[in-house]
């Protein structure tokens, strides 16, 4: 994307990243190890949570840097850096997952009573409710339901969450980074946000509330 | 029904884009003003809130040091591929013009700040860059160069190391795997260990960087180099690692005298202390038969238990019994087997259940050894399986707070292995009361031969009085008290009193 000199004067002067960025693309070393301070622990959670393996995530985080390196000639400040990177990292990350799919072996077969012939969102759900009976929700619990909610998401839905979720982006950049239009990503994360409630709602019905301090107790479905 | 599914599905998008903050002012006062007049429509927005918070469980990942070093040396690598691929595309006559300038150019800069944080001290550096060496250290320190290791190849068949090189083998595939390995890769292997391997990984690199001197590491370095360097480098690192092995059963006095020889004449040392070993075999156990032995004593002991405690009861001195029981197993298994194996009236019985416990090859020797030989011998191996509740600690305190000078003196003379031995047996005779020595079973036989059974005991089993004269001018007066670890209190080990914990015979 070719922006104007002055858009991209603006941004060197709003985005510390990318003032940094620019010092990079000028071999500055130090700038770049400052960006992946930055960056890394947050990379690697979201790629974490993309392809559910820590040690490949770290990797996957390693090439998103390499190519930030090797990029660095060609960066032009067209938008926050934190996008450019996210795009990035969207683009590694789907191939490993495109990678991860093709050696997956998928189980077609019954999963016994209650078969839900092969819905992952209506297994997730059975498995979560079934998980808790009648006690206080405990947090190691619902840690293992939510992320059983999040691996029932696709991998467009699970990117969107996380990039709206922890980079708090907005659906525009979320859209820049994944390719999609902002209408497009409002869509998705609606689908994906039903999806997960879903899954994690029947779980919080049996215990106590859980959440915001501002949220009620139980409600009824 | 679509019509009615895509208008809920409509609802759903514009309370997530209001949550999300996503509407226009207009679109989130229409919103708000719904949100206070229809409870359903609010219950929805909170569901999907709640839902939404509910994702600040997700464990987030930090990243270590290592991640941010590994990434470095790759932008490192990387960056003087860039260089190098830039030059070579010059002409030549360009080329060193080009290099000239690039050597006080941006990507030479950037090599040499990279590259300044990569040589950094950094402890965990070092480790990494000798992890195939500290691993083995104990192996390396022993082997002086490639031509010993060569000649431990071709004389491995007489010397007995055939064992070892089997035993080796998987362990010399990982050292081969460890030595090819990259920093990052290294610093991998090291970050999946367990926190025991990893203390134990520190503890020898520290040895290494601390105890050895710098030639000795640049000495041990360059034999590593050698043998990566040779054409049979798997060969020779089974060799180097069964060698190893084969090191940890010598004593620290044999290594040390062996360290100082020649290769050929370590080899000819190496010949002579495997044959001792085999000659010794009959006298000492492998550790499969030791374990036999060791879990039938345990068995023994569990069996009769409501005996033996029903006897330390009625012992005032004992406040805890099952303390004493649970802290003591293993010294009081080993009494109850000595008991049982001395003087129990079903001794023939005990002795035929232990002895039914080990290897074949060993009970063929024990065919038709007279029964008071077999009990003897058995008994003996079954203090040596027991030898490990017995600490170091508690040798040392016994060495220096029971002994006389004299028995000192002794002691000190003998090479450090016969003394590790004499020191414990003596220990538990002290403990137990009982002939236990080789040599006094022998000497015993020697002077009445054909003896059998008869000879004349006292109510708990043991010798003449001149045999306990005998014993006694060696060893001084019996301890009070001392024990493995969490021994009889003092008093206890009285050689007057029966011998204890084995319950009184009548009891069995």
């Amino acid at each position: 994307m070719s922006i104007s000199e002055s858009t991209a004067e603006r941004y060197r002067l709003q985005d510390p990243d990318v003032r940094l960025m620019l010092r990079v693309r000028d071999d500055d070393a130090a700038a770049f190890e400052e960006l992946m301070l930055r960056y890394q622990n947050r990379l690697v959670s979201l790629l974490a949570h993309l392809v559910g393996q820590r040690d490949m995530a770290e990797d996957l985080a390693q090439e998103v840097f390499m190519r930030v390196y090797r990029a660095r000639k060609r960066y032009v400040p067209g938008s926050k850096f934190s996008t450019w990177l996210f795009t990035i990292a969207n683009n590694v990350a789907s191939n490993a997952l495109r990678s991860l799919s093709r050696r997956r072996e998928i189980n077609l077969a019954p999963v016994g009573p209650g078969d839900t012939g092969g819905n992952p969102l209506e297994s997730a759900a059975q498995a979560a409710s079934g998980l808790m009976p009648t006690r206080q929700l405990d947090k190691a619990e619902l840690r293992e339901v939510v992320q059983l909610a999040v691996n029932t998401l696709n991998d467009r839905q699970r990117m969107a969450v996380l990039l709206c979720k922890f980079e708090h982006l907005s659906y525009a950049e979320i859209g820049e980074i994944m390719g999609m239009s902002p209408q497009a990503i409002k869509s998705l994360l609606s689908r994906a946000r039903a999806n997960l409630r879903d899954v994690i709602e029947p779980y919080m019905k049996q215990g106590h509330h859980v959440g915001s301090p501002s949220s009620n107790s139980n409600h009824e479905h | 029904m679509s019509t009615e599914r895509s208008s809920q599905d409509g609802i759903r998008e514009q309370l997530v884009a209001y949550l999300d903050g996503e509407l226009s002012p207009e679109e989130c006062r229409e919103i708000e003003e719904r949100l206070s007049s229809d409870d359903a429509y609010c219950r929805q927005m909170q569901e999907l809130d709640d839902v939404w918070q509910t994702l600040d469980e997700l464990p987030q990942k930090a990243t270590d040091d290592s991640f941010t070093r590994t990434t470095i040396e790759m932008v490192t690598v990387a960056a003087e591929n860039e260089l190098a691929a830039e030059t070579a595309a010059l002409p030549a006559r360009r080329r060193h013009r080009w290099l000239a300038v690039a050597a006080v150019g941006v990507v030479a800069v950037l090599i040499g700040f990279l590259a300044a944080n990569l040589f950094s001290p950094d402890p965990n550096r070092a480790l990494l860059a000798d992890l195939p060496l500290i691993q083995h250290i104990d192996a390396y320190a022993e082997v002086g160069d490639i031509e010993f290791l060569r000649k431990l190849q071709t004389n491995a068949e007489s010397i007995g190391l055939k064992g070892e090189l089997a035993k080796a083998g998987p362990d010399a595939g990982e050292l081969q795997e460890v030595s090819l390995e990259s920093p990052r890769e290294r610093r991998g292997r090291v970050a999946r260990m367990s926190p025991d391997q990893q203390a134990a990984l520190l503890a020898k690199s520290n040895r290494f960087q601390q105890q050895l001197s710098r030639d000795e590491r640049a000495r041990i370095r360059a034999l590593h180099e050698a043998i990566l360097a040779a054409p049979d480098t798997r060969k020779l690192q089974e060799t180097l690692l069964a060698y190893g092995l084969w090191l940890e059963d010598r004593t620290p006095g044999e290594r040390a005298d062996l360290r100082e020889r020649s290769p050929t004449e370590r080899i000819e040392r190496i010949e002579k202390l495997a044959k001792w070993d085999r000659r010794r075999e009959f006298r000492e156990l492998s550790r499969e038969d030791a374990a036999a032995l060791r879990n039938e004593t345990l068995s023994l002991f569990d069996e009769r238990l409501p005996f033996i405690k029903g006897f330390m009861e009625r012992d005032p001195r004992i406040d805890d019994v099952d303390a004493e029981i649970k802290q003591r197993r293993g010294f009081l298994a080993l009494g109850v087997a000595m008991f049982a194996l001395h003087s129990d009236r079903n001794r023939d019985e005990v002795l035929d259940r232990f002895l039914g416990q080990l290897s074949k090859p060993v009970q063929k020797r024990m065919e038709g050894m007279p029964r008071e030989q077999a009990a003897h011998i058995v008994r003996r191996w079954i203090r040596q399986a027991f030898r490990e509740d017995v600490t170091s600690k508690d040798m040392e305190r016994f060495f220096v707070e029971k002994l006389d000078n004299a028995r000192r003196e002794e002691l000190l003379a003998m090479p450090q292995d016969q003394r590790e031995e004499a020191l414990y047996e003596q220990y538990l005779r002290e403990n137990f009361g009982q002939p236990d020595e080789l040599e006094d079973y022998e000497r015993e036989w020697g002077r009445r031969p054909g003896r059998g059974d008869g000879r004349r005991r006292d109510g708990n089993g043991r010798r003449d009085d001149d045999e306990m004269q005998m014993r006694r001018r060696r060893a001084p007066p019996p301890p009070r008290g001392d024990g493995p670890p969490g021994g009889p209190p003092p008093g206890r080990r009285d050689r007057d009193r029966p011998d204890r914990p084995g319950p009184p015979p009548e009891a069995i």
